[in-house]
């Protein structure tokens, strides 16, 4: 019995202690509680923390970035240096067309932008490339259905936010964090990754998410919901397609098959959404001699920095540097891609 | 319903053992079956009910069989009837499983072969179909051999059922678990076998939510990225793969041993550390034991019986093919067919080896034995053998090493070697580095839970081990995450 009337009480107490922890470090801002005076909130849960975010009324902006972990680099006051707009990084970490129409429902239900700035990756539309299970066990999961913006409460017995493992280590996290300056995955107050690791080595190929690239036909009816979503809502669209290192595309290119679904991917896209950024496309490299990616799939801060610059009509660097893409244009960039590779 | 959930945790759980003891503390025993019966076809129920009949069909259909055949014995009646019996009831729990589980891949393969169209089925696999139905013919068989009889439905039926084993095992056998349930003992509250039970639910939890599925997120990223694995990402994933599969396998029959023990119930081990092993016959002795029991059992006995003579070569040939058949036992695909057929081979080389009693070092055969399993993993986990062969590709640095940068300047001059120093791990992270030592550590020289549970003593530091280990699992749950063997 010793054994029994020590862990029952025990177990309690320290479920209640942590969970006490977590309340007061409040690592995704979800209460407003800070015990310990914490400057910033470093976490690994960007769903949850940017969810909050956007979420409260206190929060205000006018533009939003959108994208996966390659979004990262997009820093919101470049952002607003050239489009003029208070900008929020709503940024995660390896997103797929679900994960982007629940970001982009939630900012519209919350929130009255006058701009999304949306970042679509290659292997997004592949349906053997699963979305990933943070976004169910977040609160974005409520946006998941069409008729979730007008019904959202979900009845749960635990606080799903708070009463998880993710919340306990973002909690510690964010204690290093400030104590120690472990920054690693802090996100500022406008949601933007604060810590950039060093450009070093060679560039190593990663994300390469293209098994048996089917395309799917329920994520390209995501992306159209992404459009027609904001143009209801009187909401300017910009959408652009990640930059790629050239030893990824180059890989995709060994693959006849895969080299068609690249091409069909762009055409895809511009279909859906009229006007798109290109920057997956060899070109990104000429620009000068510097090195542009962290790894094949992840571009620089100063990448990032001049592909807004291209897109927002501030750039002075060759023409070549990106493209823009429209129904009109798209099969003559095609071919000249296809002759490149060639 | 999840082990790894609150609403099992705490809502189910604690209904279930309550009702089932007070029922028992008023005598009233069979209600007290009848009601862990009803908790267990719930909590079945939970995942989807349209499951249910298949699972109530199948427990109907193989009593009223071993009915039949106990008729005969006790009738004295013509043998080849209980004969026909018998092999009725095989076909059609080999054909109930092949239909649901398997039906598609041979449409498949029959297209592939002689080129026809025909449709896939795409029939949804009914949940612990695999489990259930195995343990239904073992239980015919020793009832066919007259070393099983039961003539009560409920303990038939709770005997299959039973919820710590219904969905992935230990599959067990009748005559082992059903007389536990008519001892006295059994239907009162024991202190000590609650917090047994506690104690080995708790680390199986801590495995599943906090080891298994920290891996988990490693190896289906990096498998997801297959075509690129560099030496060590590649290793990684396989290794990350390997320690998922046994932290996630093994949590969960820890959880449905210590169910079982808060029920009084002692379900046989499955798990005897078997990433220590030191051959590949000893491997099958430490994984998935009751599988391996029931291979050795009920497929590699028959085949041997089938040969004119018992031979070592013959033995060899239908421990081969009973690893074959093993293999494809785990999933409709190739890769699986192939896992078997890989493991049959090292089992046959093993034998082999003995035969000439040739002596290797303990750490030698550990490493030789630790990465066969590895290697093999990979075919398991890959979706099909193209994949594979990546990760294979990677992990013999056919797509070059990146080697961390230790300021070791030497490592610079080999790039011509494919040899480049630069990130080296999966998203750059250390910390799968660190559980991977981690994860050797513990399961090379940390005691499994079975010598743990030996060794318990109910005292008050074991229960303060177990809170902490309970609390933090607890709080891991929130995570969506099913077992891996639910899927076969």
């Amino acid at each position: 019995m010793q054994f029994i009337k020590t862990f029952f009480p025990l177990a309690a107490l320290l479920v209640t202690a942590l969970y006490a922890f977590i309340l007061a470090v409040d690592p995704y801002e979800k209460y407003g509680y800070n015990l310990f005076g914490l400057e910033n909130k470093a976490v690994a849960s960007g769903r949850e923390n940017k969810f909050r975010h956007v979420d409260s009324p206190l929060n205000k902006h006018e533009a939003f970035i959108v994208g996966s972990s390659t979004a990262h680099r997009f820093y919101t006051k470049v952002f607003k240096e050239l489009t003029g707009l208070d900008t929020y990084s709503y940024a995660v970490q390896h997103t797929t067309p679900e994960d982007n129409l629940a970001v982009i429902r939630h900012i519209l239900d919350k929130q009255q932008p006058k701009m999304i700035f949306l970042q679509v990756n290659f292997y997004a539309l592949n349906k053997n490339f699963e979305a990933d299970n943070r976004l169910y066990n977040s609160p974005l999961h409520k946006y998941l259905k069409a008729d979730t913006l007008e019904e959202k409460k979900s009845f749960s017995v635990f606080n799903q936010t708070y009463f998880t493992l993710e919340a306990l280590i973002d909690s510690f996290r964010t204690l290093f964090a400030n104590w120690l300056g472990m920054t690693k995955e802090t996100y500022d107050a406008n949601g933007d990754h604060v810590y950039e690791k060093p450009v070093e080595g060679p560039i190593k190929l990663t994300q390469f998410r293209y098994y048996d690239y089917t395309f799917d036909p329920v994520r390209i009816g995501y992306y159209r919901e992404i459009k027609r979503l904001c143009d209801e809502k009187g909401v300017k669209l910009v959408v652009t397609m990640s930059p790629l290192a050239p030893i990824h595309i180059q890989k995709i290119f060994d693959d006849p098959k895969l080299k068609e679904d690249f091409f069909r991917f762009k055409e895809t896209i511009v279909n859906i959404f009229g006007t798109v950024y290109d920057f997956a496309n060899f070109k990104v490299v000429d620009y000068d001699s510097y090195r542009y990616f962290h790894n094949s799939t992840h571009p620089t801060r100063k990448l990032s920095t001049l592909m807004l610059q291209r897109i927002f009509g501030k750039w002075d660097g060759p023409e070549e540097f990106g493209a823009r893409l429209t129904p009109e244009n798209l099969p003559a960039y095609l071919k000249n891609l296809r002759k490149g590779a060639q | 319903m999840l082990f790894n959930s609150y609403v099992f945790i705490f809502a189910f759980l604690p209904v279930a053992f309550l009702g089932y003891f007070i029922l028992n503390h008023y005598r009233l025993v069979f209600a007290a079956k009848a009601w862990l019966f009803m908790a267990s076809l719930f909590f079945y129920s939970w995942w989807n009910i349209a499951y249910l009949p298949l699972l109530l069909g199948s427990v109907l259909f193989n009593f009223t069989i071993a009915s039949q055949m106990n008729a005969f014995d006790e009738q004295s009646k013509n043998p080849v009837s209980k004969k026909a019996l018998f092999v009725f009831a095989l076909t059609v729990n080999v054909g109930f499983l092949a239909y649901f589980k398997y039906m598609d891949f041979f449409i498949d393969n029959f297209n592939f072969a002689l080129g026809t169209d025909m449709p896939l089925l795409h029939l949804a696999l009914p949940l612990a179909i695999s489990f259930f139905t195995l343990q239904q013919i073992a239980f015919l068989v020793d009832v066919y051999e007259g070393l099983a009889k039961e003539q009560k439905f409920i303990d038939y039926a709770l005997f299959v059922s039973f919820f710590p084993q219904l969905i992935a095992g230990p599959i067990v056998h009748h005559q082992k678990m059903m007389p536990q349930f008519e001892t006295l003992r059994s239907k009162i509250i024991n202190p000590r076998n609650i917090a047994l039970g506690i104690f080995i639910f708790s680390i199986g939890l801590f495995k599943k939510v906090v080891i298994a599925d920290t891996f988990a997120i490693w190896a289906t990223e990096s498998f997801d990225e297959a075509a690129m694995l560099t030496f060590f990402p590649a290793w990684g994933a396989s290794l990350s793969y390997t320690f998922q599969l046994y932290f996630d396998f093994s949590g969960y029959t820890d959880m449905a041993i210590g169910l079982g023990l808060l029920f009084n119930i002692k379900l046989p081990a499955n798990f005897n550390s078997p990433l220590k092993a030191t051959g590949v016959v000893d491997f099958w002795a430490r994984w998935h034991i009751t599988l391996t029991n029931f291979i050795t059992t009920y497929l590699f006995t028959p085949i041997l019986q089938a040969f004119p003579k018992m031979t070592f070569r013959n033995s060899m040939i239908a421990i081969f093919i009973a690893m074959t058949i093993a293999g494809l036992w785990h999933g409709a695909a190739w890769t699986f067919v192939i896992f078997g057929m890989v493991h049959g081979l090292g089992i046959v080389v093993n034998h082999n080896w003995k035969k000439r009693k040739k002596k290797m070092p303990h750490w030698l055969a550990w490493f030789i034995t630790f990465n066969f399993a590895n290697l093999a993993f990979v075919i398991f986990r890959a979706r099909d053998l193209g994949d594979a062969f990546k990760v294979y590709e990677g992990m013999f640095g056919f797509n070059g090493i990146v080697f961390p940068d230790i300021g070791v300047a030497a490592l610079h001059g080999l790039t011509s070697f494919g040899i480049t120093v630069g990130s080296y791990m999966t998203n750059d992270n250390n910390l799968q580095l660190l559980m991977i030592l981690a994860a050797f550590v513990v399961v090379k020289f940390v005691r499994n839970s079975m010598e743990l549970m030996e060794s318990f003593a109910a005292t008050r530091k074991a229960a303060v081990y177990t809170a902490l280990l309970f609390v933090i699992s607890v709080f891991g749950m929130s995570r969506i995450s099913e077992f891996i063997y639910f899927n076969f």
